[in-house]
């Protein structure tokens, strides 16, 4: 019983999940993700919490010790019970970003920014498109 | 009577015609099934986005302030967005729509709205709202077969700057949902203002006896980072680019199935019809027999 105990302590239950589809499900020891407020640690037994996230890096390790690194967008995460929620519009795995595609989708928003012109919606849209390809840019790089 | 050769150059163009229209389907099942993974893929989101939105709700004092559940006594303008297609050949798909659009638009005109303008989504709809003089606010075009996220979210702050400004003061969504492979149901649902409905929907299934450990265990569950009213106010813009994503997804998928069925009855009609001309030919080329038989018989006879 002990040891089921100390073992259950250690994991995390993650979902990452984008409107585009599940990015990550399994377990994790360890969350670090972006928050609005800071750089959010989550280990096992985390009380509930709720937070915004911002554009950045969230960073997982496995039960091996093993760290991930995730490029992730604007969002929210939750932790209830040892059961992490990250819900972001984008998230895509460091090591499996195409940096040459992410340079053209940059090129795209960038070139769509400029001809929004005084269309607010148009321009609001474009530019969150190149801050995360900026993101992605910088995470693939790290 | 046609010529066996006229008869013969039917025979082929409607042959022609049934090779595109098999390849079409063949393309479109492809396809469908892609779209339908797709909507797969984006459930896990939207039931979290919605549960997540509903603990915030349930946990914020001041849900009449936020602006997006604002209800407005006086509708100046309710604004209809209607998803089609950006091609036709799907059957009724873009008809059934547009016929719907005009419904609701009927609709919220008798509820007192004084004008009606529409979104168009698609350009089978702008085509033709703009061509019966139906007044366009915006037009979206281009994806209707392969939408991204980041489509929806040009949509969705749209509609939202629109209603922030007051510039609309209803919005109404409406487009075909997937039902089956067989059905496309045509829905109309109001995006703007939020629905307060949608917000405590799952309330009954929680509901714990006041005091009891549940109770109190359901109230102290999240810490929020920011206040839960921070939270639930950048929540629904999100919630309603969900909607609005899910509609076109389900809309992608709805076109797929609209354009199979579509072509699969146009594959069968051209068969039927290849099986009509040919005994048409054959009665021809009998007549034709038969009209030279009598002919060598009555110059034959002739010379005796």
């Amino acid at each position: 019983m002990g040891t089921l105990a100390t073992a259950e302590r250690k994991r995390l239950g993650l979902r990452i999940l984008t409107p585009e589809g599940t990015v990550f499900d399994g377990v994790a020891t360890i969350v670090v993700a972006p928050s609005v407020e800071g750089e959010v640690g989550i280990l096992p037994r985390h009380a509930p919490l709720i937070a915004f996230l911002r554009i950045g890096e969230t960073r997982i390790k496995d039960l091996e010790d093993e760290e991930t690194v995730y490029a992730t967008s604007e969002g929210y995460l939750s932790v209830e019970e040892d059961q992490v929620l990250v819900l972001v519009e984008q998230a895509e795995r460091a090591d499996q970003i195409d940096v040459s595609k992410v340079q053209q989708e940059l090129e795209a928003a960038q070139q769509q920014l400029a001809d929004a012109g005084d269309d607010e919606t148009l321009r609001d849209v474009a530019e969150a498109a190149v801050r995360r390809a900026e993101n992605r840019m910088k995470v693939a790089n790290a | 009577m046609p010529s066996q050769r006229d008869i013969k150059g039917r025979i082929d163009s409607v042959r022609n015609t049934r090779k595109i229209t098999r390849a079409m389907e063949l393309v479109a099942s492809a396809k469908l099934r892609n779209a339908q993974v797709r909507i797969e893929k984006m459930r896990p989101y939207a039931s979290n986005m919605r549960r997540l939105m509903q603990q915030a709700a349930k946990r914020s004092s001041g849900l009449a302030k936020l602006p997006l559940l604002e209800e407005r006594e006086e509708v100046a303008t309710a604004a209809v967005v209607v998803i089609t297609g950006d091609r036709g050949l799907a059957g009724a798909f873009n008809v059934n729509v547009l016929r719907r659009a005009h419904a609701e638009a009927d609709r919220l005109r008798s509820e007192g709205a004084q004008n009606i303008t529409f979104v168009a989504v698609g350009k089978k709809g702008a085509g033709t709202l703009t061509f019966r003089g139906d007044p366009v606010d915006r037009r979206f075009e281009g994806f209707s077969t392969e939408p991204s996220f980041a489509d929806a979210q040009l949509i969705g702050e749209h509609v939202i700057a629109r209603f922030t400004n007051k510039e609309f003061d209803r919005v109404v969504l409406v487009y075909n949902a997937f039902q089956s492979l067989l059905v496309q149901r045509v829905t109309a649902e109001q995006i703007l203002p939020v629905e307060r409905k949608g917000l405590e929907e799952d309330e009954g299934e929680e509901e714990f006896e006041k005091g009891s450990a549940d109770w109190l265990h359901a109230k102290a569950l999240a810490e929020f980072e920011p206040s839960a009213e921070a939270l639930l106010e950048q929540l629904l813009p999100r919630f309603l680019n969900t909607s609005v994503y899910r509609a076109l997804v389900e809309s992608a998928a709805a076109e797929y199935a609209a354009r199979r069925n579509a072509m699969h009855s146009a594959t069968d009609n051209a068969g039927a019809l290849i099986t009509d001309l040919t005994l048409e030919m054959n009665r021809a080329r009998q007549a034709a027999i038969t009209q030279e038989i009598l002919e060598v018989v009555s110059g034959a006879n002739a010379l005796e």
